[in-house]
């Protein structure tokens, strides 16, 4: 038989009020925080992904805080790149009005007084700082003013070609800035010789075995650019067999002779009286060990490329050219020549403009994509963190009610149980 | 003669009554007392008619339950401690408040602001402070995790106090009821008291109690015994040693005394036991693995910068391996025979720390047997004959007091002056208290290294679409020995590509006269040149004559390359198992786990102990109800015995009236 004693029943129905007692609280914490878990060990996997979920949004967060400031940066850039277009703009119609035969040269040089004003603008456009004084067309250069007048009249960039990325979204960035040198550094103008060897510098005598090498007309350089695309640097080894002159023999970048414009090799092609002509160039040619030339040194690489010119320097020269007064055809061929250049050059710097606008317009669209991407993430994430940590109201409520209820007649039971002993009925 | 014998018979009753009453009086008033076993009066009639009497006052009792009670409440107790703790521990790690989680989503959030705009002084201001807030973050939550041991230890304190007052008290019950008995005296209540303390023991620690005559002998641990009759062996809480945060459990045992600390189980002390092996110190080690993962990877990152003073970067952290942080690993044995000159633990690795500590103790043959702890388990490493080791390997001259050992990321070496004996012990935490060691170290704004200190020109006339990048590899390598004098690189080089798709890479010290470095080489996409300091990938298709020029960033204030790289140590795989915060929020889980788990089993060893409670109870336990039918009972017996020497009196009067 199984034998109830007196301090197990009261011991008992305290434990059992206890116990509804923490499980109600328990459900009070519940529904008035709202959260199912109140902590780890109430599920403990839920409560490890509540962690990575709310990692994810801080993420989330992060990167649209990136692109509110990406977007600032980029909306500036495109503002700016505007009153370029703008000013690119006013600037062609004043090279067209200037290039009008009819004008008389102060008309032209009143002209000119407009393009200067004009350029230094777009010199002031092209500093422009953000709010930070940081420069923003100097690439990497912050700090640096990348447009700065020199003393030759030119302007001369200051920055680099450094591109910051700013992280929109996982493994997605995107460049916040453009450096000058894409933007304004636009027109390719004369090619320009490099000659590399092993003497330190030009001023060196007696002169390398290759010197003074120039293109007499534009002709010429197309013709060279023509000849040589795709074959990198040129190597140049002057010989002096057989003789009696020095002779050239030109290999490209990978060692095979270079063709001239007839389609033969270059190779041991004689010097006449110290000069040569080929590939549109014009060089001298010296005879290596002899008195006046490098001692010992034969080769020489040729680096040739296109100069960069920015927009500023064009409206410049051709502000030049428009203050010349045209007194002879000497002057007019030369005001024809330089007219037609600076069409030419100015179709350029528009066309880098549209396309860095181009460029820009959709780095920004493609920002707003990736912005509602992220909300779409975020939103899912947080439906996620709610459904794992938040309380199921109803539920709760509805056991809270249950619990309520056992509490209450546990406690009539205690009340039923303590009134009943046969002490009471022995007299 | 009948009369008389009525007589003898009815004073006999009324006496053996009376103390049947005392017993339930007795009864009656221990109906709340703990441990209390109801007694009862054993009437025994006497041969031949000759009445009653009370051959025993019976106590009601069962071993087996009993004993099966007492192994309850040392899991119970055991449980019940660790769950008190388990839940502060999980809380203190996830709560938002104290979360290294969220603290490093902070301080991520203030780099990435750094990485927006890294030439705004009050972003890079912000930046330095978040260092700051972040290490406070990781020393305040290691203090907090300190303050749970504290707790733990000073309960250990006390129980261990508790446990020798029990054993004393428990030794002289038994040399009391051996008396006792021995003159035939009432012993029950000595029992139910000597049971009762031995209740209070098992809440300390599980015990094995063997019955011998009539004394308690108890054994705890793997069977150490604690009281053996009248003999205690003496318990003592000493300070640990060589960690003086865990205090080891040793016992006397005729002179010669045993650690028992890893061999208790159940009750207070084993649940200390379990919660600082399983929960506590994991922790902290966990939270010391992650913030050497931070601090060492954003150093190294960091050092491959340039701050806005055209220098390269120095460090954010503290470096982990600094004198004192790196001997503070290594700690001695108080035993040992010999003298450290100097000790050190160095981090060569994060990515291979485990959550481990190692115990290495000096053997015989300049063998050196390191053990995992607190698993216990041995290690198997090579011994190496030379001080400069491979992984998984050691060096031990103990003639000359060298120890070297290189295993899981870490190498240790001890050097005693003089000579090791054999026996001297070492334990050596990597991680212990490296979230209580982390500082910051920088705390000028200007010094942040945000940029790569490498600039790429990227040739405006290339025609190709080839695209360069730069990854510091050495940022102590000569090529930057001359950034400050110079300005460039040691030397600038350049990238050229010739007609035949492959590439060239020249030193351009003098523009005018490159000099060739590496020969042409075939290209493909994705290609890294790995130079002096740095390596260089280059991706896209490049064409004939297009050149990547490399040389100093000077001045290249907007540039955040090497931002970009220190943030994305976050999602970084830096530790043996993922990212730190991966880290993290497994810790968050496991010990999340053991707190849930540890609240079943207590609900479930809960009714356990109640449902054996109720057994013992409803064999030892005083119903009042039964008593009152008790007292009645006895009662009116007595009021019978009385009547019957009334009777006897009568018989005799009327004998007498006839005469």
């Amino acid at each position: 038989m199984i034998r109830v004693t007196t301090a197990q029943q009261y011991n008992n129905s305290i434990d059992n009020m206890q116990r509804s007692n923490v499980s109600l609280d328990k459900l009070q914490q519940q529904i008035s925080s709202g959260k199912r878990i109140l902590q780890p060990s109430d599920d403990p996997v839920a409560a490890a992904q509540v962690i990575k979920l709310e990692r994810e949004l801080a993420q989330y967060d992060k990167y649209d805080l990136n692109i509110q400031v990406t977007d600032r940066r980029l909306t500036l850039q495109e503002s700016i790149m505007s009153s370029m277009r703008n000013s690119l703009n006013r600037i062609n119609e004043l090279v067209i009005k200037g290039s009008t035969g009819t004008l008389t040269d102060s008309d032209r040089a009143s002209i000119a007084v407009s393009m200067r004003t004009e350029t230094e603008f777009m010199a002031s456009l092209m500093n422009t700082q953000d709010s930070q004084g940081e420069y923003i067309f100097a690439g990497s250069l912050g700090n640096t003013k990348p447009y700065e007048l020199q003393a030759d009249g030119t302007y001369e960039y200051q920055g680099d070609d450094g591109q910051r990325k700013i992280q929109v979204s996982n493994d997605l960035f995107i460049p916040s800035n453009d450096s000058g040198e894409y933007l304004f550094e636009a027109v390719t103008s004369n090619l320009q010789v490099n000659i590399k060897g092993a003497y330190a510098s030009e001023t060196i005598v007696p002169t390398p075995v290759i010197s003074n090498v120039t293109f007499a007309t534009e002709e010429d350089e197309a013709l060279y650019k023509d000849l040589t695309q795709g074959l990198g640097d040129i190597t140049v080894v002057v010989g002096t067999v057989p003789g009696p002159g020095p002779n050239v023999t030109m290999t490209d970048s990978f060692g095979n002779p270079v063709k001239d414009i007839d389609g033969n090799d270059i190779t041991g092609r004689p010097a006449v009286a110290g000069e040569l002509e080929v590939l549109g160039m014009k060089f001298n040619v010296t005879a290596p060990g002899s008195p006046l030339a490098f001692p010992g040194e034969e080769t020489v690489v040729l680096h040739i490329e296109p100069e960069q010119k920015n927009i500023l320097d064009i409206a410049l020269d051709y502000a030049t050219a428009l203050e010349q007064p045209l007194n002879d055809q000497q002057a007019r061929d030369d005001f024809a020549a330089a007219t037609v250049k600076v069409f030419g050059q100015w179709e350029q710097a528009s066309e880098r403009n549209i396309e860095s606008v181009t460029r820009l317009g959709s780095r920004l669209a493609f920002m707003e994509t990736v912005k509602s991407n992220n909300l779409d993430f975020t939103l899912f994430a947080q439906t996620s963190l709610s459904s794992i940590q938040d309380v199921d109201m109803p539920e709760a409520i509805s056991k809270f009610k249950l619990e309520e209820i056992t509490l209450e007649a546990s406690q009539a039971v205690f009340g039923r149980l303590s009134a009943l002993s046969l002490f009471n009925h022995i007299q | 003669m009948a009369g008389f014998n009525l007589l003898s018979i009815g004073s006999q009753a009324l006496l053996a009554n009376r103390s049947a009453l005392a017993t339930v009086s007795q009864n009656i008033a221990n109906a709340s007392t703990e441990g209390y076993s109801r007694q009862n009066a054993e009437f025994v009639s006497v041969v031949g008619r000759q009445g009653t009497y009370i051959f025993d006052i019976g106590r009601a009792t069962d071993q087996f339950i009993t004993k099966q009670y007492w192994s309850d409440i040392s899991s119970y107790e055991s449980l019940n401690f660790q769950d008190t703790l388990i839940s502060q521990t999980d809380n203190l790690l996830a709560s938002s408040a104290t979360s290294i989680s969220a603290a490093l989503d902070t301080f991520y959030i203030s780099m990435q602001n750094v990485v927006d705009d890294p030439t705004s002084l009050a972003n890079r201001e912000l930046f330095v402070e978040e260092v700051a807030a972040i290490s406070r973050r990781f020393n305040d939550l290691s203090a907090q995790l300190n303050v749970q041991n504290d707790a733990v230890n000073a309960t250990m304190q006390a129980a261990a106090g508790n446990l020798k007052e029990y054993s004393n008290s428990i030794a002289q019950l038994n040399e009391q009821i051996a008396y006792l008995k021995g003159r035939d005296q009432p012993v029950n209540e000595l029992l139910d008291q000597r049971d009762v303390l031995v209740n209070k023991i098992a809440a300390i620690v599980d015990v094995n109690v063997v019955e011998q005559g009539d004394s308690f002998n108890l054994f705890i641990g793997s069977g150490q015994p604690l009281i053996v009759g009248t003999t205690i062996n003496e318990i003592e809480l000493r300070t640990g040693n060589p960690d003086p945060s865990q205090p080891e459990l040793y016992i006397n045992m005729n002179g010669s005394e045993v650690d028992i600390t890893q061999q208790v189980t159940g009750g207070v002390l084993g649940g200390a036991k379990d919660f600082r092996n399983d929960v506590l110190n994991p922790s902290l080690n966990e939270l010391g693995r992650i913030a050497l993962a931070l601090a060492d990877a954003t150093n190294v990152q960091h050092q491959k910068g340039l701050d806005l003073n055209n220098q390269l970067g120095g460090k954010i952290f503290a470096d982990i391996n600094d004198n004192g942080v790196n001997s503070n690993r290594v700690s001695a044995s108080s035993g040992n025979l010999s003298t450290v000159q100097s000790a050190y633990a160095q981090i060569d690795d994060v990515s291979k720390l485990t959550l481990d500590d190692y115990q290495l103790a000096i053997n015989s043959n300049d063998e050196l047997i390191v053990k995992r702890m607190p698993s216990g388990e041995v290690i198997n490493l090579t011994k190496s004959t030379t001080p400069t080791l491979t992984d998984n390997s050691y060096y031990l001259d103990s003639s000359s007091g060298l120890l070297n050992m290189q295993l899981d990321g870490i190498s240790v070496e001890v050097q005693a002056t003089g000579y090791f004996s054999v026996g001297d012990r070492f334990t050596v935490q990597p991680t212990r208290h490296a979230a209580a060691q982390i500082t910051s170290e920088i705390t000028n704004a200007q010094q942040v290294a945000l940029a790569n200190p490498v600039r790429i020109d990227t040739n405006s006339n290339n025609v190709g679409s080839g695209v360069a990048s730069v990854v510091i590899t050495d940022p102590n390598d000569t090529v930057f020995d001359d950034i400050a004098t110079t300005g460039q690189l040691k030397p600038p080089v350049e990238i050229v590509f010739d007609n035949a798709g492959q590439y060239s890479v020249f030193d351009v010290s003098n523009p005018l006269d490159p000099q060739i470095i590496n020969a042409a080489t075939s290209y493909t996409s994705g290609d890294v040149i790995s130079l002096p300091g740095y390596d260089v990938t280059l991706t896209g298709e490049p064409q004939a004559g297009d050149r990547f020029g490399f040389d100093f960033n000077k001045d290249g204030v907007s540039d955040n390359r090497n931002a970009l790289a220190l943030s994305a140590i976050q999602s970084k795989t830096l530790l043996m198992h993922g990212s730190m915060q991966d880290h993290y929020s497994s810790i968050v889980e496991k010990i999340g786990a053991q707190a849930a788990s540890g609240k079943i089993n207590l609900t479930a060893s809960l009714s356990v102990l109640s449902s054996t409670q109720n057994t013992l109870a409803s064999i030892i336990g005083v119903n009042l109800d039964e008593e009152a039918a008790r007292l009645v009972q006895y009662q009116q017996a007595y009021s019978a015995s009385a009547r019957i020497i009334t009777v006897s009196q009568t018989l005799f009067a009327t004998l007498l009236d006839s005469f």
